[in-house]
């Protein structure tokens, strides 16, 4: 990282080649800026960001695998972003409604040079941006999340929504548990259940998200508290809103 | 307009059957004897006969009343008067024949011969004016399953019209932004080669925007807007779009509906390849056996991914398509193995499409 002023090092995330080849072209004419490295997917982008330690990453949007939302929320916080799309109108909404930047293929070198400056202008500062809003800002209407990618140290995991069993909320993280094991993930709960289909996975307590697919009952719990059993025996606390959701959701099924 | 009016051949066996009636009302008249016998068929007959001709108009008084949508009460009204009406007529037409009857020599008591079976008789025109009626509801039951029949063909046409009004290739915008920026990228560092992708992408949009048509088109323009296609997206993708193309020579000039391939084409590359990150192969075969054309479309899954692998709504609306426009036999067939999606379509080689 460099302090506000010198040089702007920058990573360049686009899985096709003309697409890299094209943003670092244009990336010479900009003064002040160094490119930090290429990658062609968001895993390797995580790779690079954590060796080289961007300030900015150029993140397309339409990528294999992992798609640049996901790799957003992967990503050090202090790095800006500016999203590279060619069209998707559904993630121009979700730029929209979060205030990020993005730029429209094929834009030209002026526009380019206005966002590494935006960019620059904001170095240092953390981003308050996560891709979990913007994937849900961006979905269409009725369809969620199948998936959920976390990062284990260097390792990150494409998590299927499905075989998540409970979340639980801890301040600015999330600690997912699927079969019987456990990770954390940079999100705040409110984030997460917002990009999860609200049919299977159920807010019971103000830090606990369970699917529905594990909860095997409900029971009386000290004198006019509740907790929930899940298939394998965990036990989790249920508010009275909780109890309220879960309810709502068994009347609505009949 | 009544029903014999179009068919008019279908007067004689109405005339047969009645012939056959008129026994009824010549059993009814007596002494029977032979001679008498032959008497009351001569006076029933030609009455008979006369009276099936006449009534033909109370088809229009059916179709007015059709049995299921009017009132018990009305239909009641309306046909027993009708029963009524239908004796007397059918009466006065025998008592006619009667006194003509009564003309022929030998014949003399012909005139006769009706006293005392007057009731009987204008009962039985009664029952004959109910089967002219019930004969004329049967004509109309038939005639709306025709009409239903015809509706239906007309419907089914319309379908096809409008599976075809949504026929011109789809250019995604997603893929038509992608390669200007491909072009754009390419003008400084190779400007033959930004020039060739204009050229491709020319071609490809020229294809896709032409009148639609419903016509079949020989599969060779199918394959040439599948490769040009292709060729626009190589660019993109690079090295990770490998086409394996086996196309049996002899296949090119086979008919087939426009716009089956390339939606294939597009959903093997969106759907597989370009959600690999190294990518794969894109496999286009064409092939004839047992009468029919064969296409199969395969290509690489990502193996983590869920799901089919395909375009689901791409592949429904084909399928209707296909469905539309081959009368039988063609068939689609969409199916993920393993790691590989396939889609396979057979439409027939003679039938030219064309389903009327």
């Amino acid at each position: 990282m460099t302090d506000p002023g010198g040089t702007l090092s920058i990573l360049i995330v686009d899985d096709e080649e003309p697409a890299r080849l094209l943003l670092r072209e244009l990336l010479e004419s900009v003064p002040g800026v160094r490119i930090a490295g290429e990658a062609a997917n968001g895993l390797e982008a995580l790779g690079l960001a954590a060796r080289e330690r961007p300030d900015v990453v150029l993140l397309d949007v339409q990528m294999p695998r992992m798609d640049g939302f996901e790799t957003l929320d992967l990503l050090d916080p202090r790095i800006a972003v500016v999203f590279v799309t060619a069209f998707d109108e559904h993630a121009l909404r979700a730029f929209e409604v979060n205030a990020v930047d993005y730029l429209l293929k094929p834009f030209p070198a002026a526009r380019l040079a206005e966002a590494i400056s935006r960019a620059r202008a904001r170095a240092g500062r953390l981003r308050d941006v996560d891709g979990g809003a913007l994937s849900a800002a961006a979905r269409p209407a009725g369809t969620y999340a199948t998936r959920i990618v976390v990062r284990d140290g260097p390792r990150v995991d494409v998590l299927p929504a499905a075989e998540v069993e409970y979340a639980r909320g801890q301040a600015d993280y999330v600690e997912l548990v699927a079969g019987g094991r456990s990770c954390l993930k940079q999100q705040t709960l409110q984030s997460l259940e917002a990009s999860l289909d609200p049919g299977q996975f159920v807010r019971i307590h103000r830090s606990y998200l369970v699917n529905l697919a594990f909860l095997k009952r409900i029971e009386p719990w000290g004198s006019d508290s509740r907790q929930a059993v899940l298939a394998d025996g965990t036990e989790l606390p249920v508010s009275r809103a909780g109890l309220a959701r879960l309810n709502e959701i068994f009347d609505g099924k009949g | 307009m009544h029903p014999f009016l179009h068919h008019p051949r279908w007067l004689l066996p109405y005339l047969g059957a009645w012939l056959l009636l008129s026994m009824f009302p010549a059993a009814i008249l007596g002494p029977m004897d032979v001679g008498h016998r032959l008497q009351a068929v001569a006076i029933t007959v030609l009455p008979t006969l006369g009276f099936a001709v006449a009534t033909l108009p109370s088809w229009y008084l059916c179709r007015v009343l059709p049995l299921d949508r009017s009132g018990a009460l009305r239909l009641a009204t309306v046909h027993g008067i009708g029963a009524l009406c239908g004796g007397l007529l059918w009466l006065g037409l025998a008592e006619v024949a009667a006194r003509g009857a009564g003309l022929v020599p030998g014949w003399a008591d012909a005139a006769s011969r009706l006293a005392g079976h007057r009731p009987e008789l204008v009962a039985t025109g009664a029952v004959f004016w109910c089967l002219v009626a019930a004969f004329h509801y049967l004509l109309a039951a038939i005639e709306a399953v025709h009409e239903a029949e015809a509706r239906a063909a007309v419907l089914a046409v319309r379908a096809r019209e409008a599976a075809l009004a949504g026929l011109k290739a789809q250019v995604h915008p997603h893929f038509l932004f992608n390669s200007l920026n491909t072009i754009s990228a390419l003008v400084t560092r190779d400007p033959a080669g930004a020039r060739q992708a204009c050229i491709q992408l020319a071609d490809f949009l020229r294809q896709s925007l032409r009148t639609p048509d419903a016509r079949p088109i020989p599969l060779a323009d199918e394959l040439a807007l599948a490769r040009s296609y292709l060729g626009v997206e190589a660019v993109r993708l690079g090295s990770r779009l490998v086409v394996r193309e086996v196309i049996e020579p002899g296949c090119e000039s086979v008919p087939i509906l426009p716009l089956v391939l390339q939606p294939l084409v597009e959903n093997a590359v969106r759907h597989g390849v370009a959600r690999i990150p190294e990518g794969g192969t894109l496999g286009l075969e064409a092939w004839r056996a047992d009468g029919f054309l064969w296409l199969r479309v395969t290509n690489p899954v990502d193996p983590g991914s869920p799901g089919a692998g395909g375009g689901g709504m791409g592949l429904r609306t084909l399928r209707d398509r296909l469905g539309a426009m081959y009368t039988q036999g063609a068939i689609l067939d969409a199916r993920r193995d393993g790691d590989t999606f396939r889609v396979v379509v057979r439409v027939p080689l003679e039938d030219g499409g064309e389903a009327t």
